[in-house]
């Protein structure tokens, strides 16, 4: 079948649209068309979580057929094979359509690259293959409790015994540990030399006996962090990613990635909870607040404030858009994609700042009939946005990284 | 919400090959003729606008950029627009560029690509900077009002004025000769003026509110481009300060309360940026309002850390920083603050 257009060797990208639109439209379902909000929305896989509805089963298994669950990656590992083009095609008429990705998780968008890159054949055979076929769902083993913005003074560690690594230590704020069947982890290889020269990329079964997790509740109430304690843990030798000793390489690799990821997540709207989906600050104050005979909001300060906000977001917007159109013009994004997390996060934040003003003593409830199902998961979503400017490299540290790197700052 | 009239076939925000080689060449004509000194040679000769450069962008077609090829402009857009009031903002030049684009695509037999210096006369209450707030009257061809903040008044050959008659927006040509102008010593040395039309001549030309409000949008943009280029500069300057000044035996830039100021500061010049850039490849309202209030707020906090960051030295006259704040402070008012911009979006968002 050379000649089908839907295949990667299809040099034409007007007929691969063409093709794909009608592929679409005969097999998107028509449930999920409209529906997609966030990249971290749709169907994770693994062993424990199951399909939200028959749709989204539908859309996985016909994507799965075709290797489109990651499209990007090789066909030998149960990719697509789509080069660049036609990956930015796939991605627009996706959007076009509102669709969810039929597939996603920290093993596509996270370990999935990593292997690629820095896995051996045997490594990219056994896990690419279950990522794309959602055999397998990933989790994050970096920060600890005692390694948060200086990540690099974990104390994991890993000890080699015979042809297997013994893990014993502790990791924290790593999210749908207790979903996940997998962890790629940083340890601690060598505790006799400079801090980031010791650590090592591991990757480790989660079923392996020794592991436990535990459920981190946060202030905006139940949460997916958890932590995971690792007990005589033993890993065979050959799950380490890139050599030994040079795990903050690979790392660093990937935590540039989803810095990007968190702040362009929160930013997209970041709403999880469905109720407030449609959820505005312009709305919400105009049902709340009222217009004056002149048609503006009743309160000229909030009246402000909501248009600063809806202007910032809207600032973001062009960001992430002059980020990504530097790509699709073939160069590399400028400093403009350096600064996407801090501002994506803290505009978060002062968004929902000024949704609880605008709900007034309403919004300050936590449980209750007295009080409006969006206003009582407008009050969590707040409270959970405090973390934005934490989680994935804190705004402090973000800034001292720009400072260093972007404005090249002295020490 | 979305400021992007056209969500189908959309541009890439970025300039592409031959807008950047264009570009180009406006920097190294304002690097050749326009130096910072020289600004301070205007302003200490008590001129408010450099009429040699203006020549050399005449010259070389800056002039007609935005004017359609068949009444001899470049027939350009807003996105060449921005690339060279940004550069025009970076060197202190004091051109009558933004008059040129304003009133360019809006009268284009006036002779705007020749280098003829017409000023587009439109705004009567310098706290409302709304296009649709006129009383200028037109009678029996004789234009009667008096309209502020006019720039690059003073040494216009001819202003374009809105004024209303029994019936709606009327734009109407008044030669400087039938006007009366009171040329403004501001703190920039910018060239502003208020103009008075006390039953001047006029002849009439096309286009009545709409075309005056895309006008005075195109201005807006311009001048939310000019302000990029002012606080790019300054900030520079700032950074390089920052990075070479040594106090308690280190240099200032390793201090992290200033780094990470420095970093708010550079953050707020990107989103500028942003929006100079959506506004120009997209022009509507509310991509203007939002350029403006962005380019007023963040560039004015260049300014302001301009000044600080540099210490003693930044107060001083002999420095340039303080050329920059002033331009930055008119500017940023020039066309309404962030606070009416901010405004303006609120009404075309429904509150």
């Amino acid at each position: 079948m050379s000649d089908d257009p839907l295949a990667p060797s299809n040099p034409d990208l007007a007929s691969f649209r063409a093709a794909l639109r009608t592929w679409l439209e005969d097999n998107a379902p028509a449930a999920l068309r409209g529906t997609a909000s966030t990249p971290f929305q749709g169907y994770w896989g693994g062993r424990t979580s199951g399909f939200e509805n028959d749709a989204q089963r539908v859309w996985f298994e016909r994507c799965l057929a075709r290797g489109w669950t990651a499209p990007g990656w090789p066909e030998a590992y149960g990719g697509g094979g789509m080069p660049i083009g036609q990956l930015r095609i796939w991605q627009e008429e996706l959007r076009a359509m509102a669709m969810p990705l039929p597939l996603v998780g920290f093993g596509l968008t996270m370990i999935g690259p990593i292997v690629l890159s820095e896995g051996t054949e045997a490594q990219k055979k056994k896990h690419l293959t279950a990522i794309a076929r959602a055999e397998v769902r990933w989790c994050q083993g970096y920060s600890e409790p005692d390694a948060g913005s200086d990540l690099a003074s974990l104390r994991t560690r890993a000890v080699l015994e015979g042809d297997e690594w013994v893990v014993d230590g502790q990791k924290i704020w790593t999210s749908h540990a207790e979903k996940s069947d997998w962890i790629f982890c940083l340890v601690r290889t060598d505790p006799n030399v400079k801090k980031q020269a010791g650590i090592t990329f591991l990757l480790i079964d989660m079923t392996s006996p020794g592991i436990t997790t535990r459920p981190i509740e946060l202030i905006s109430g139940s949460s997916p962090f958890c932590e995971v304690f690792f007990d005589s843990v033993r890993v065979p030798a050959h799950q380490v990613v890139g050599k030994v000793n040079d795990g903050w390489r690979v790392a660093k690799a990937l935590l540039r990635h989803e810095r990007g990821m968190v702040g362009e997540s929160v930013a997209a709207g970041g709403a999880r909870v469905d109720v407030l989906k449609p959820y505005t600050v312009r709305d919400h104050a105009r049902e709340v607040i009222g217009l004056d005979s002149s048609g503006k909001l009743a309160d000229p300060l909030l009246r402000d404030a909501v248009a600063a906000s809806e202007m910032e977001q809207e600032l973001m917007r062009l960001t992430v858009r002059r980020a990504n159109d530097a790509m699709k013009a073939g160069s590399q994004p400028g400093a403009e994609s350096s600064i996407l997390k801090v501002v994506g996060t803290e505009l978060n934040q002062r968004r929902w700042e000024l949704a609880m003003r605008i709900a007034g003593s309403d919004g300050l409830g936590w449980a209750g009939e007295t009080y409006s199902d969006r206003d009582l998961a407008l009050a969590r979503q707040w409270l959970r946005s405090r973390g934005n400017t934490i989680e994935g490299g804190s705004s402090e540290v973000q800034r001292n990284i720009l400072a260093r790197t972007v404005l090249r700052m002295p020490k | 919400m979305s400021a992007n009239p056209t969500q189908g076939a959309r541009r890439l925000l970025v300039f592409d090959e031959d807008q950047r080689l264009l570009l180009d060449a406006a920097r190294e004509l304002l690097s050749q003729e326009a130096p910072v000194s020289r600004a301070r040679a205007l302003r200490d000769a008590n001129e408010v606008w450099d009429a040699a450069l203006w020549d050399h962008l005449v010259d070389q077609g800056w002039a007609g950029l935005l004017v359609p090829e068949d009444h001899d402009g470049l027939g350009m857009g807003l996105p060449e627009a921005v690339g060279l009031m940004e550069a025009i903002g970076r060197h202190l030049a004091a051109t009558p560029m933004v008059s040129a684009l304003m009133v360019g695509p809006l009268a284009p037999s006036l002779g705007t690509a020749e280098g003829r210096r017409i000023s587009l006369a439109w705004q009567e209450d310098s706290r409302q900077p709304d296009p649709g707030h006129i009383q200028a009257t037109l009678a029996d061809d004789k234009v009667t009002g008096t309209k502020v903040l006019v720039i690059d008044g003073t040494h216009a050959d001819g202003f374009v004025v809105s004024a209303r008659d029994a019936e709606s927006v009327r734009l109407v040509y008044v030669d400087a000769a039938d006007a009366r102008v009171e040329g403004l010593t501001r703190i920039d040395h910018r060239d502003i003026a208020t103009v008075h039309f006390e039953a001047s001549a006029c002849r009439p030309l096309a286009g009545g509110l709409q075309e005056l409000q895309a006008a005075v949008d195109r201005g807006t943009i311009a001048l939310s481009a000019e302000l990029l280029g002012l606080g790019s500069a300054l900030t520079n300057r700032t950074l390089d300060y920052l990075r070479t000044r040594e106090q308690f035996g280190r240099p200032l830039g390793s201090f992290q309360a200033l780094q990470h100021r420095a970093v708010d500061l550079f953050i707020g010049l990107e989103l500028t940026r942003s929006a100079v850039l959506g506004g120009a490849f997209e022009p509507c309202a509310l991509g203007t309002a939002l350029a403006k209030a962005q380019a007023g707020e963040a560039v004015c906090q260049a300014a302001r850390e301009g000044i600080q960051m540099h210490g003693g030295i930044g107060m001083t006259d002999e420095h340039d920083a303080g050329l920059y704040v002033k331009r930055i402070w008119c500017a940023a008012s020039l066309h309404g603050d962030p606070a009416w911009h901010r405004g303006r979006w609120a009404r075309l968002r429904g509150y």
